[in-house]
């Protein structure tokens, strides 16, 4: 290793699956951009031997990793990121801890252990957000609690960070409001454009993408079947609707029928792209940007979403993604880019030109030179007595 | 006693907004006491825009890279402070009044910043970089800054050997050392993005900011002090 590397250590939740779920897609890609920037990166999850459905594939996942030159550090010698942290610590120059759960456990220890490293917590999502949205839709007052809860961590692991991480400018305000006084940078999905985009003529039908696991993406597919699909089936009669995505759960199986195929795991996602003519992401609660949305613009695919699916993304509605606010809007929506190849057209190319514009990785690759340069600046203080609001 | 301000600006190839950066000088409701162009190698006619400028002392060089250039024109100059200001880049009218004033009646305070918002020079497209661009932000770019004298003969010169962020190394330097920077809340400075930016050549810039981070975190550690 050069001596002038600088080393990061990250600490996930597990091994990271990028052929599986958005939020393991945009890990990998920001570890690749920290390599190419000549930083010597450890990824260490707090699972080392990954849970299910995750453990299945943990052998093909680990040597994604070290193909893409990031060192594994855990092992026989120290199994455990406390073993690791405790042994080589001090290695350290940064370390970034993703989520509020592993953050929250490990920011003493990483302390503690790395004296003097920078502390980054990467939110992926703003999971208090996120929590309390699914308990407004639930009206479950346990859910609310959770989410107070969720929220009084996150927001105590973000003041004793060196600096927070989140993937929209919409979020990044959200907790500048919370607390003017957590330094906060955006880092958001990574994704580069198609390259070829097969015409409109050759494609037919609806899309969904989503890592079941992840319960918003399970509502999101029940709710489009019963309540929406019925009336696009009044306008399109025969249209197919394709659900794609790991682990589906069992009630997105049962929504299995003559019009609806739900697919699980897709290793290649890109004919499935290539072959529908609307993407739809129903969404009615999550938080973060929907890394589906952006792999669905950057294939070229035109989509039709929920106001929550296109939260944080820097998409004009109307111009780049079709936004439907309430039930009454979804099928006249995906009528007109199913039927209309002017309009699928347009939404097409602007799509591919918006991740083009904010999150391919040539643009990432800036950003996360920024971060780092504004992790080595600091704060800009205003004059005492006056207030200045952001940074460098 | 009032502070005397030397304003140094260094330049490379600077004929097509050096002008206006000046008229930016000459419209200072707090006059500086001495004006310095650095020409570090231009190839064009940035000697003839700064001869319309009778007051403005011209120094040139071989081409050495803009740390170099600063220091240069630092090293030639004779004010308390010194005002830093790219070719490219526009203050204010207000500019220095409100930085040295507040630098006259704050003895403990080395430096001073100030707002500044990107605009797009017409006709160029926006660089993939730009982030900011008619937003007002906190700066301590050089375009924004006032420094005492004796700030550069503590913290030393601009490190030359950062081809792209002489700056950003100069100031995370004094930052380590302590000296204490505030920025002014007011918009005093126009940084003015285009095509011909030096910031684009990104991988190169990554490399030196890369190396400014990891100088400082050492740096710290060495001290005993946990980074900021």
């Amino acid at each position: 290793m050069r001596r002038d590397a600088m080393r990061i250590l990250v600490i996930d939740a597990r091994v990271v699956t990028p052929d599986r779920d958005g939020g393991s897609l945009r890990m990998l890609r920001l570890l690749t951009i920290l390599k190419g920037l000549g930083c010597h990166v450890a990824f260490a999850p707090d699972f080392p031997r990954s849970f299910p459905p995750f453990s299945d594939s943990l052998d093909r996942d680990e040597a994604r990793l070290r193909d893409a030159g990031i060192d594994l550090p855990l092992g026989p010698a120290a199994p455990t990121v406390e073993a690791h942290l405790e042994a080589d610590g001090r290695r350290y120059d940064v370390v970034l801890m993703t989520g509020v759960h592993v953050a929250s456990k490990y920011l003493g220890r990483v302390r503690r252990h790395a004296p003097g490293a920078v502390v980054v917590f990467d939110t992926i999502d703003l999971h208090f957000l996120r929590e309390y949205r699914a308990a407004r839709l639930t009206g479950q007052v346990r859910r609310l609690q959770f989410a107070l809860k969720v929220k009084r961590v996150e927001l105590a692991v973000a003041r004793a960070a060196d600096v927070t991480l989140v993937v929209s400018e919409r979020e990044r305000e959200l907790l500048g409001r919370e607390d003017p006084a957590i330094r906060v940078s955006v880092i958001p999905n990574i994704h580069d454009v198609a390259a070829s985009v097969p015409p409109f003529a050759s494609r037919a039908g609806l899309l969904y993408l989503g890592a079941f696991t992840f319960d918003p993406n399970a509502d999101a597919v029940t709710w489009f079947v019963r309540d929406i699909l019925p009336s696009v089936r009044a306008r399109l009669p025969g249209i197919r609707f394709t659900i794609a995505g790991a682990d589906p759960t069992d009630e997105v199986k049962a929504l299995a029928g003559d019009e609806v195929t739900v697919t699980g795991y897709v290793p290649d996602l890109a004919p499935l792209f290539a072959a529908h003519r609307v993407f739809v992401a129903p969404l009615r609660y999550g938080a973060g940007i929907k890394g589906k949305l952006l792999s669905s613009m950057a294939e070229g695919l035109p989509a039709v979403v929920s106001p929550i699916a296109v939260e944080g993304i820097a998409a004009t509605p109307g111009q780049d993604v079709l936004v439907a606010g309430h039930g009454t809007d979804w099928a006249g929506h995906i009528a007109r880019v199913h039927e209309d190849e002017a309009v699928w057209t347009r939404l097409s190319d602007n799509g591919q030109a918006l991740v083009r514009r904010h999150y391919s990785t040539e643009v990432v690759e800036h950003l996360v030179v920024g971060l780092l340069q504004d992790i080595a600046v600091g704060s800009m203080r205003p004059a005492p007595g006056a207030c200045a609001e952001g940074r460098a | 006693m009032p502070l005397t301000v030397s304003v140094v600006i260094a330049t490379c190839n600077g004929e097509r907004f050096l002008a206006q950066a000046l008229d930016s000088v000459a419209a200072q409701t707090r006059p500086p006491t001495e004006i310095l162009v650095v020409d570090d190698g231009s190839a064009d006619g940035t000697r003839a825009v700064v001869a319309g400028y009778p007051d403005v002392r011209w120094l040139s060089q071989t081409n050495q890279g803009p740390g170099s250039a600063r220091n240069a024109g630092v090293a030639a100059s004779g004010g308390d402070l010194v005002a830093l200001l790219d070719q490219d880049d526009l203050w204010e009218p207000a500019k220095l009044e409100r930085q040295v004033a507040y630098l006259e009646g704050h003895a403990e305070v080395g430096f001073v910043g100030a707002l500044r918002m990107e605009f797009l020079e017409p006709g160029d497209a926006p660089p993939v970089w730009v982030r900011h661009l008619g937003v007002e932000v906190p700066s301590c770019e050089p375009s924004a800054l006032v420094v005492r004298r004796a700030v550069f003969d503590r913290v030393g010169p601009f490190d030359a050997s950062y081809r792209f962020s002489s700056d950003v190394e100069w100031l995370v330097r004094a930052r380590d050392m302590g000296i204490k920077d505030v920025v002014i809340p007011e918009l005093l400075v126009r940084r003015r993005v285009h095509a011909g930016n030096d910031t684009h050549a990104a991988h190169a810039a990554a490399g030196e900011v890369r190396r400014i981070l990891l100088s400082s975190i050492r740096r710290k550690r060495q001290q005993g002090r946990s980074p900021e």
